[in-house]
């Protein structure tokens, strides 16, 4: 038997191999798989309570997800019901909400229904679902504001902007490119990407074995995810501004060009020349920092860092899945409000596969942080007694 | 306003109608591993193949009219591949800053084809089969009778979360909520309107729980079936050539034929 056509295409080539976003889809099949021979054996525990909660989280996922796509926006909120079954009844309840939400969705006379678009996203769901339950356990949404195991977010927050840091610092000296052709640029990105990884765990793992060692009751926890809050704020506003208005960013390429993304607007004079643009970019983001900091200071508000973890982890998550997805089955575009984004990294320059890798990432962050929110809110407004009807309802939010 | 899961089903007595439902999810799955593994060319064929069959059941009309569904997916599909797939050189023409190539027109032909060929699949077979009968027919097949309830029950849930959601509209107006004016007003809106809604929705869980305990739910026993689903013997037939074709489109898959 001839394999030779078993191998990845390369740069250009087209025939005799297989495209790697195919690859990528395959082993996205082969997981979900096994994700759903799991799901299959782990429901069979599954409570009444349990069971009857899940057709309500997936009516609430269907409903809301089909209103924001008849809205045509950008994100999807389509997860508020699977993160709370999740979050009540334990990740593998999750994980069947998230599937079946997706299988049912798509039979539904409903927008974003009636046709296979989104039942090929349904293990997305799952491990979203699952990601919900492992979030709860490690106590996202039941943390007092003077909770011992704060420190331990802390800490991972802290591993995270250090490795970004050391990203940024790499980027800026030696430079982090990858040539196919040149065996040695393979060796240094790899090296290069194994150190910055080792930097964030071990920022990490100190932090947590030192500052952010907090005992029950300290007073200190609630300043410091403040402190987190304000600080990750600025990080991420100061990212944007980079990213829209420095120099070479987005909008120096919409210079009213007719090949830029939008002919005959002109906003290059938006993006701003540093030093100015830095301060400008650096001052903006402090503000904004300060801003979160001050909100987060006031009554329990601060909480909710932990909860955002949560989201913006799932959120990365579900972009990693979902573009393989979304570049092999539809390249790339699935007549939802994201389309708009993908068309728009498509004339940045971006490959299929990249684009729609682009698309997730701006739009799944944002869209778990939302949800996983959303659920934070309706888990205080639940009564109690609905709550302890369900195996985890006890470990959520109280006060 | 309806609470029965009838979804897209119109009643009939034709071959199509008569079919098991799981010969029909057979079916429907081979189609699709065809259309997702095959070379494209295969799509021509599948189209073929999915009208005859809507003709031979008198289900064309619907078919055709349920079409307008995937219509803005299938064109946003063929705009943006023609206009924007990276890299492709062959430009046949240009407007402004967009290319129209070759290539993109070629793949968003061939990723349009596959959506097509899988969206008429799956509504023919969901004119053609109710989902109770569906249902019956998997929890009968060993089918987990919970899981079938999860389904059923939220297929139901959606209409009547949105008739909910008029009657919660109406009360909080009743009672001087403004839903028009900027859009920071409305966004405001949404919070006495959504909230009611989903706490209501949950709250339900509640008393549906005791419902479905005081009916026995939870008991391992055997269970009895109220509808009964015929599976006529040529059916099984069926069944067994459409697995085989299943197997043989596999086949020619890894064997690489027509690469």
């Amino acid at each position: 038997m001839n394999v030779d056509w078993l191998t990845i295409c390369a740069e250009g080539q087209t025939e005799g191999c297989i495209p790697a976003v195919q690859l990528i889809y395959l082993i996205a099949i082969v997981i979900g798989a096994v994700v759903l021979a799991l799901i299959a054996r782990r429901s069979r525990d599954l409570s009444t309570a349990t069971l009857a909660l899940m057709p309500v989280a997936i009516a609430i996922n269907v409903a809301v997800g089909a209103l924001i796509v008849a809205l045509r926006l950008p994100i999807y909120l389509d997860s508020i019901g699977t993160v709370l079954v999740g979050v009540l009844a334990g990740p593998w309840a999750g994980a069947l909400t998230g599937l079946l939400t997706n299988l049912i969705w798509s039979i539904l006379p409903v927008p974003g229904g009636a046709g296979p678009t989104i039942a090929f996203f349904a293990p997305v769901a799952a491990v979203i679902g699952l990601m919900a339950g492992f979030w709860s356990r490690r106590g996202v949404f039941q943390l007092r504001s003077d909770d011992e195991r704060a420190g331990g977010f802390l800490a991972l927050a802290a591993g995270f902007a250090a490795s970004l840091v050391a990203l940024l610092v790499v980027q800026s000296t030696v430079g982090l490119s990858f040539d196919a052709a040149d065996p040695d640029s393979q060796t240094r990105f790899v090296t290069l990407g194994i150190v910055i990884v080792v930097i964030g765990v071990a920022v990490a793992w100190i932090s947590n074995r030192t500052i952010f060692r907090l005992r029950p009751g300290e007073p200190r926890t609630l300043s410091y995810l403040a402190v987190a809050t304000g600080l990750t704020t600025a990080g991420i506003v100061f990212v944007l501004l980079r990213l829209l208005f420095s120099s070479d960013g987005y909008f120096s390429t919409l210079n009213g060009s007719p090949e830029s993304a939008l002919p005959g607007t002109d906003l290059s004079g938006l993006a701003l020349a540093d030093p100015l643009g830095l301060i400008i970019e650096a001052a903006v983001a402090i503000l904004a920092g300060i801003a979160a900091w001050r909100w987060a200071t006031r009554g329990n508000r601060a909480r909710l860092f932990p909860v955002w973890i949560g989201g913006l982890t799932t959120g990365l998550v579900a972009a990693a899945m979902s573009a393989p997805i979304s570049a092999g089955v539809f390249g790339g575009v699935t007549g939802s409000g994201t389309d708009a984004l993908v068309a728009l990294y498509r004339t940045l320059g971006l490959s299929v596969f990249q684009s729609a890798f682009a698309q997730g990432l701006t739009s799944d962050p944002l869209d778990k942080t939302i949800s996983y929110t959303v659920v934070y809110a309706i888990l205080l407004a639940l009564p109690v007694t609905v709550r302890t009807m369900f195996s985890r309802g006890e470990t959520t939010v109280t006060e | 306003m309806t609470t029965r899961a009838s979804g897209y089903f119109l009643p009939g007595d034709d071959w199509l109608h008569r079919r098991n439902p799981a010969t029909k999810l057979l079916m429907f799955v081979a189609v699709l591993l065809a259309a997702f593994v095959l070379p494209p060319a295969i799509l021509v064929v599948l189209l073929i193949l999915v009208a005859v069959a809507a003709v031979t059941a008198g289900m064309l009309g619907p078919l055709l009219r349920s079409l307008r569904i995937p219509a803005v997916l299938i064109a946003s599909i063929l705009i943006v591949n023609a206009f924007f797939l990276p890299g492709a050189p062959t430009v046949i023409a240009s407007l402004g800053p967009v290319h129209l190539t070759a290539e993109g027109i070629l793949f968003g032909l061939t990723t349009a084809g596959r959506v097509l060929v899988a969206f008429c699949a799956s509504i023919l077979f969901l004119l053609t089969t109710l989902p109770d009968d569906l249902l019956e027919a998997l929890v009968a097949r060993g089918a987990s009778h919970r899981i079938a309830f999860v389904v059923l029950s939220a297929v139901q849930l959606v209409p009547q979360l949105q008739h909910r959601a008029a009657s919660i509209l109406d009360a909080q107006q009743a009672r001087g909520l403004s839903v028009q004016g900027s859009l920071l007003k409305r966004i405001r809106a949404l919070v006495p309107l959504v909230g009611p809604i989903l706490l209501g929705s949950l709250i339900d869980v509640r008393e549906r729980t005791f419902a479905l305990e005081a009916r026995a739910f939870g008991s391992g026993r055997p269970r009895t079936a109220y509808r009964i689903v015929p599976d006529p013997p040529a059916d099984r037939i069926v069944r067994w050539l459409t697995l085989l074709a299943m197997l043989g489109i596999l086949a020619a898959a890894v064997l690489g034929l027509g690469r």
